[in-house]
């Protein structure tokens, strides 16, 4: 009798294997693997890469200095310039041979040769607070500040300045049509360039409704959109989303729901796929949400090494690699004062 | 986690006896895991798991005794957050969870009989109550995850089969212990179920000193949050290696010490692991 019990007994506990067997998984939309990360520990203003994909430019905006970065191969730091005092935004010209860069701290535009990293020239200009730049054509800047209302020209050969009818904000250009986008801190603007001066388009983004702090602006020539990411400067609208807009009338062209404001963003040469910075965490980690640009729908998440920044995203045109700069919170063991925002690089592989 | 294959003889008296042991138990979960592969620790989370069992044991008879796990635990969970990941500490930084206390009490019976002519079986049956708290909070009163209290909320019952055999100098022995999870608790969130097989061989060269091994096998089946929710990261498949060493230093007390270190570990999604859990044990027989 008791034998026969303990038989049951056993047969009981082996035959309900099932209930250890998990027959649910949850949903997951992302794969960890191991951070490709070049530790610099710095605090970066701005990145742009050239159109090869073999070198990255980064500006340092605490140390003074724009980096050059090989990103053919393992990631490797190759040179480091000291320009001047704190480095804000930085434009390659059409050949790569130049990079411009503006300096926040002291009214100059510092001209590089990609080279070799050495100064070819320093335009002093009326500005100061200079907070971007770009290239309209190989010899022209335009130059946007904090605090002038109006931005200026830089003709970077015969180093004259013009002053134009263009707002401040974040500038993206349009090349092949010589137009200029301006992200300014209530709408996005258009102007037309003649060759000389620019004048203002008629179409004229809707207002945000609030006064904007703009983080990133980005111009993608295969599909005429540009995209921003905006933040309420006064943090009383919830900004969840990066807005896209049509440039040839400057509607609404998407919007991409991303539950904090973007920090970042960085479009595919094809248009069609859009990469987000957010600026909160998801409960499990920090993302960088891939959307498609025709559904506006998140297509992939890569999971990021730390806290992204303004600025902090970019591509490189043949669609393999995207890279970020993070703030690892848990290497900030740094007790040098100023210095509790340290920032690295990650690269991270596109999925197919 | 019952202690299983301790030469510490917890679930053996003589009718009429009555035992009292204390076993302390530490894991620092630092290393964490995706499937079978490691991770980076992104967040620098780790959790450091400490408990005090107060065990009791009563024979009855020679073949039934009553044997009662009372533990005390200390969960610390610590981490780095990312900007937006707590509401309450929105810039992110360093976070903290704890929680302290009576864990679940195990109550088991046991009944030994030898089956196939001379092998002596060990069969338990318990109950593993909800006294346990689990509403332990954070420095903002936020409660904390379910897998940082000190208990569980529900009342499971706890089976267990154990055998051995002397073989010379030493004692081969195996064993399946399991906890069937009974429902949610009452935040709406249910246990997995737990399975763990162990194989245990033990060499006793005199009662000074003994020492041994032990294989053992570890499954847990996922939890689920209300309304059947699947919850991620929890559950996998553990194999576990363990050295044992111990000494009887009187007729009536005993100490051992264990370390066990995975073997291999394929669990769900990313998890944190101990790379190894250390046990020290001792064991006081009362005069029947």
């Amino acid at each position: 009798m008791i034998k026969n019990n303990s038989l049951l007994f056993l047969v009981i506990i082996f035959s309900s294997c099932s209930l250890y067997v998990d027959n649910e998984m949850p949903d997951i939309h992302f794969e960890y693997s191991d951070f490709d990360i070049l530790e610099l520990g710095r605090t970066f203003s701005d990145m742009t890469i050239t159109e090869d994909g073999k070198s990255l430019f980064l500006a340092d905006y605490n140390n003074n200095a724009i980096l050059q970065v090989n990103t053919d191969g393992p990631l490797s730091l190759k040179n480091t310039t000291v320009v001047g005092s704190h480095p804000i935004a930085l434009d390659l010209n059409s050949d790569n041979s130049r990079i411009a860069v503006a300096l926040e701290g002291e009214s100059k535009i510092a001209l590089l040769n990609t080279n070799n990293m050495n100064v070819v020239n320093f335009f002093t200009i009326s500005l100061m607070n200079v907070n971007d730049l770009i290239f309209i054509n190989d010899s022209i800047l335009v130059i946007s500040s904090k605090t002038d209302p109006a931005c200026i020209t830089l003709n970077v050969h015969s180093s004259e300045e013009s002053s134009q009818s263009v707002l401040n904000g974040e500038l993206a250009m349009d090349l092949n049509n010589h137009i200029l986008y301006v992200a300014t801190s209530s709408s996005i603007k258009k102007y037309n360039w003649d060759g000389e001066r620019f004048y203002q388009d008629s179409n004229v983004s809707d207002p945000y409704g609030f006064l904007g702090k703009v983080h990133h602006m980005v111009y993608n020539p295969a599909t005429d959109i540009v995209f921003s990411c905006i933040s309420d400067k006064d943090k009383e609208n919830d900004v969840q989303h990066v807005y896209s807009y049509r440039c040839t009338d400057m509607t609404f062209a998407g919007k991409y729901l991303i539950r904090s404001p973007g920090l970042a963003v960085a479009i595919s040469e094809n248009g069609e796929r859009v990469f987000t910075a957010p600026t909160d965490a998801d409960e499990i980690g920090v993302f960088i949400i891939e959307f498609d640009q025709e559904t506006k729908l998140e297509s992939n998440y890569y999971l990021s090494a730390g806290n992204l920044t303004a600025r902090g995203l970019t591509i490189d045109k043949q669609g393999q690699y995207l890279y970020s700069l993070v703030n690892i919170p848990g290497d900030d063991d740094s007790f040098e004062p100023y210095s509790d925002y340290s920032f690295d690089l990650q690269r991270i592989a596109i999925l197919d | 986690m019952l202690p299983g294959g301790s030469l510490l003889e917890y679930n053996d008296s003589q009718a009429g006896q009555f035992s009292f042991g204390l076993s302390y138990e530490y894991e620092q979960l630092d290393h964490p895991l995706y499937g079978t592969e490691s991770i980076p620790n992104y967040n620098k989370e780790r959790t450091q798991n400490s408990s005090l069992t107060f065990i009791t044991t009563y024979g009855v008879t020679d073949q039934f005794g009553l044997t009662l796990f009372i533990p005390i635990r200390y969960i610390l969970n610590e981490k780095v957050l990312f900007r937006g990941q707590n509401n309450n500490l929105y810039n992110g930084g360093q976070y903290f969870r704890e929680s302290f206390g009576l864990g679940d009490i195990v109550l088991q019976a046991r009944i030994q009989r030898t089956l196939f002519h001379r092998l002596p079986f060990v069969f338990g049956l318990g109950i593993k109550l909800s006294n346990g708290k689990i509403n332990m909070t954070d420095q903002f009163g936020e409660r904390i995850d379910d897998n940082l209290q000190v208990g569980t909320g529900t009342v499971d019952p706890v089976l267990s089969i154990y055998t051995s055999q002397d073989i010379r100098k030493f004692v081969l022995s195996g064993g399946v212990f399991t906890r069937i999870s009974n429902g949610e608790n009452i935040y709406g969130y249910r246990y997995g179920n737990e399975i763990q097989t162990l194989v245990n061989l033990d060499y006793i060269e005199n009662p000074l000193l003994y020492g041994g091994i032990q294989l053992s096998h570890l499954l847990t089946t996922r939890d689920y949050y209300e309304y059947g929710k699947v919850a991620r990261d929890r559950g996998g498949e553990n194999y576990f290696i363990t050295g044992k060493l111990g000494t009887k230093a009187h007729d009536r007390l005993d100490f051992e010490i264990t370390i066990q270190v995975p073997l291999y570990q394929n669990l769900n999604e990313s998890q944190l692991t101990s790379p190894f859990i250390i046990q020290f044990g001792s064991l006081f027989r009362f005069a029947s």
